[in-house]
């Protein structure tokens, strides 16, 4: 309704106007750039030369320094719980038993693919985990325990408890159990290794190796099964490319194939193939003239 | 005539009759010495012995096609899988394999395993139910179970049992040592831990020893035991494998490498990633020519490999070939998208060649799929927040690296600079002295990377950097030599 008085018009040009100032406000009143004088001028540069500075320390120092990929180099935590320890343990048992017909040498693969999977599970494992306990049934002993792996293996540590007895929790299910779990167990601890230095069996152990030589490296930069595989990877890859490029078929005739090469070659102008083209036509109708001489003698 | 022609012609149909039966027969025969199909399947376990998983996999595909036990050529490719890392593969494909052959323990134990390695602990019990009772694989996963729950009682219960019942599997003594560490006798795991691996003396049990050492953070020790386990070693590469990333973790190049350099003694020609770790080793050690000798021809084979590609443009970037590397992150950044180290290495390059804005998105990408645990990600965008005169942005990035790297000295430098530049230069020189108390190592180096002009006589420290703070920080200063009792007045 406003729009029909006589001046709203001129209202909303004074509004428009006032949004396009608006917009480009901060740069059009942006306060000038400071006139530095010399000294300033020069203590700017010589901070700006030390941020840079700073900043190529960062990247030379930190930066640059990044882990090797090593999947399964274990960490220390002493923060962690009892039973992350165990799964980790586990782990390698695991693989072991999994890889041990296959004479696998890394395990890292593995690994990454078990963490990932575990990483997006966690939630269902350890509902899944909860149930499975619910459903074994176990004592109130070994609720108490269930609870104590949640400990830090730090904690734990600090407990310090020693190992007396055997004695097993629960019902021993058979007669042999039984006598163990009332039979004292001496506490273990460090069984005593024969007191070798360190650092000579490294030495022997570093000189014992495979030298790690020029000779060495250049077999390695060289994988002929590898680059045997790789090669016959490329051909047919080539092979495929140029049977998609083209459109023949395998499954075809031979006829279809002759076909599909003389339009794939009459669309290219492939001056070879029309040459062959032309050559088959010039020979294809010298031997029907031929023949038909022939046939005309012959009558 | 007529009849001789006759008689011609029934003869010649005999004798061509004959013949074709001939052929019929020899073409019936099966030529001399195995079937083909036994052929690619002997060749699909060297090729697995030789670690070349790949070829195996499509070895006992082949197999199974041309005639060799079904069963047999299906659970290898399961194990090829494994090898390869193909954890959904492999299950599907037992999935498949036990739908055709529902007997096969060895199946069913490997797809209890592979559960219980998954942490699938309900689906471990309900496949375990279906191993039969007399199998060691069976007790075995039923104690793993209970060690996987929690149940440490229970563990040692079935372990001592199939201890009685089977006892030439090795896994018994470390199964109860694990046990022990369950119930908190973190002693006694460890004695019987380094009883077992003495007494069985195999490579494999010095790795576990190692393994459990390393995780509990013993470095000497668990050296030892990858010595020992190197020492055992016979034909069995795992060991050298773990070995070797227990030094490159630590370090320690030189020693990884002759790690790596006896274990492919012991494979032939072994791993396929075995170039990429050596030239990952090379780049750290300074042997730049070298690693990157190794890595062109290997990625020109392995395109598909971006760890080895990544490795390369770090390997550029050591050698100041920016150009180069950023090239290959650019590429690598389109295919490897979510990869958080691609994304870290990208932010650098960045910041190298002065692209801060899109520095700071990539270091931001890093972080946000979780490269900060294991990368200095907020270094990095300190960095750029310092170039970006974005001081407060700095300090926070610097405080967030202290929270996570205490030991980080460069941190605390960009700390220091961000307070100067915000005119807090008495700030600056508070943070500064500290740092010079905590790090004295790096005392020299860190009064030359930062200029503060000399104190003022009325200055004090800013009240936003309280000594609480800083000690949370840095640690609490040492305590001040008391002064000496001044002699008593004649």
């Amino acid at each position: 309704m406003g729009s029909n008085r006589p001046g709203s018009g001129g209202r909303l040009f004074l509004l428009a106007l006032a949004v396009l100032l608006w917009v480009p406000c901060p740069a059009v009143f942006a306060a000038p750039a400071p006139i530095l004088t010399r000294e300033e001028e020069a203590a700017r540069k010589a901070d700006e030369a030390e941020r840079e500075a700073i900043i190529a320390l960062i990247y030379q120092e930190r930066l640059l320094q990044v882990p090797p990929d090593t999947f399964h180099a274990p960490t220390a935590d002493p923060k962690r719980s009892v039973a992350a320890l165990v799964e980790d343990l586990l782990f390698l048992d695991l693989a072991v038993h999994l890889l041990e017909q296959g004479g696998v040498e890394n395990i890292d693969r593995l690994r990454a693919a078990a963490q990932t999977w575990r990483a997006r599970a966690t939630r269902d494992a350890a509902r899944s985990r909860e149930a499975l306990v619910d459903r074994l049934g176990p004592s109130r002993d070994e609720l108490t325990e269930a609870a104590r792996t949640a400990l830090s293996v730090a904690e734990v540590a600090a407990r310090g408890e020693e190992r007396t007895t055997g004695a097993v929790v629960g019902t021993a299910p058979s007669g042999t159990l039984a006598a163990s779990a009332t039979a004292p167990v001496a506490p273990l601890d460090y069984i005593p290794v024969p007191p070798e230095d360190l650092a000579a069996l490294r030495e022997r152990y570093m000189a014992s190796g495979r030298p790690v030589d020029e000779a060495w490296y250049n077999r390695l930069a060289r994988d002929p099964i590898a680059e045997e595989r790789w090669k016959q990877q490329q051909a047919a890859m080539e092979k495929e490319v140029a049977r998609l490029q083209t459109g023949w078929k395998t499954e075809k005739g031979a006829g279809y194939q002759i076909g599909v090469w003389t339009q794939d070659v009459w669309q290219r102008k492939d001056p070879l193939g029309l040459a062959v083209i032309f050559v088959f036509l010039l020979g294809a109708g010298a031997a029907g003239f031929v023949v038909f001489k022939l046939i005309r003698r012959d009558r | 005539m007529n009849l001789r022609r006759r008689l011609w012609s029934i003869a010649g149909r005999c004798l061509g009759l004959t013949v074709f039966a001939c052929l019929v027969a020899c073409a019936e025969d099966p030529p001399p010495g195995p079937p083909p199909g036994e052929l690619d399947f002997a060749a699909g376990q060297e090729a697995m012995r030789a670690g070349q998983y790949a070829v195996a996999q499509d070895l006992f595909q082949r197999a199974y096609v041309r005639g060799a036990d079904p069963h047999q050529s299906l659970l290898w490719q399961v194990r090829a899988d494994l090898a390869l890392g193909h954890v959904e593969a492999a299950r599907a494909g037992l999935v498949r394999l036990l739908d055709l052959a529902p007997d096969l323990t060895a199946a069913r134990a490997l797809q209890v395993r592979l559960s219980l390695l998954l942490g699938e602990y309900e689906d471990a019990w309900q496949q375990r139910r279906l191993l039969p009772a007399s199998d060691p694989a069976a007790v075995l996963t039923e104690a793993e179970l209970a060690l996987g729950l929690g149940l440490g009682s229970r563990a040692e219960q079935v372990a001592r049992a199939g201890q009685a019942a089977f006892p030439d599997r090795p896994e018994w003594p470390f199964h109860l040592a694990k046990a022990d560490l369950l119930r908190g006798w973190l002693r006694s795991a460890r004695g019987a831990y380094v009883a077992a691996a003495q007494i069985q003396a195999t490579g494999l049990g010095h790795t576990r020893e190692a393994w459990f050492f390393s995780l509990l953070g013993e470095r000497d020790r668990a050296e030892r035991a990858y010595l020992d386990a190197a020492v055992h070693a016979e034909s069995d590469a795992l060991p050298f494998s773990l070995s070797s990333d227990f030094y490159a973790a630590a370090g320690r190049y030189d020693e990884a490498v002759t790690d790596l350099a006896n274990m492919e003694r012991i494979l032939g020609r072994g791993s396929p990633d075995l170039t990429r770790r050596v030239s990952g080793l090379f780049v750290r050690s300074g042997r730049l020519a070298e690693a990157e000798g190794l890595m062109k021809p290997y990625l020109q084979r392995r395109v598909e490999d971006r760890t080895a590609a990544r490795e390369l443009a770090l390997s550029y970037l050591i050698g100041g070939k920016d150009a180069e590397a950023t090239a290959t992150l650019e590429v690598l950044a389109l295919k490897d998208r979510d990869s958080a180290p691609t994304l870290y290495l990208t932010g650098a390059a960045r910041l190298r060649t002065g692209d801060t804005t899109r520095a700071r998105t990539a270091f931001q990408d890093a972080e946000r799929r979780g490269a900060g645990d294991r990368l200095p990600v907020a270094l990095g965008l300190a960095a750029t927040a310092l170039r970006t005169h974005d001081w407060f942005d700095a300090e926070f990035q610097a405080r967030r690296r202290l929270e996570s790297a205490p030991d980080d000295w460069l941190a605390g430098l960009v700390w220091a600079a961000a307070r100067k530049y915000q005119g807090q230069t008495a700030g600056a020189r508070v943070l500064l002295e500290r740092l010079v108390v905590r790090f004295p190592e790096h005392a020299s180096r860190l009064r030359s990377a930062l200029a503060l002009p000399a104190a003022t006589a009325g200055e004090h420290a800013p009240e936003n950097l309280p000594p609480r703070l800083l000690d949370r920080y840095f640690g609490p200063l040492p305590a001040a030599p008391a002064p000496e009792s001044a002699p008593a007045a004649p």
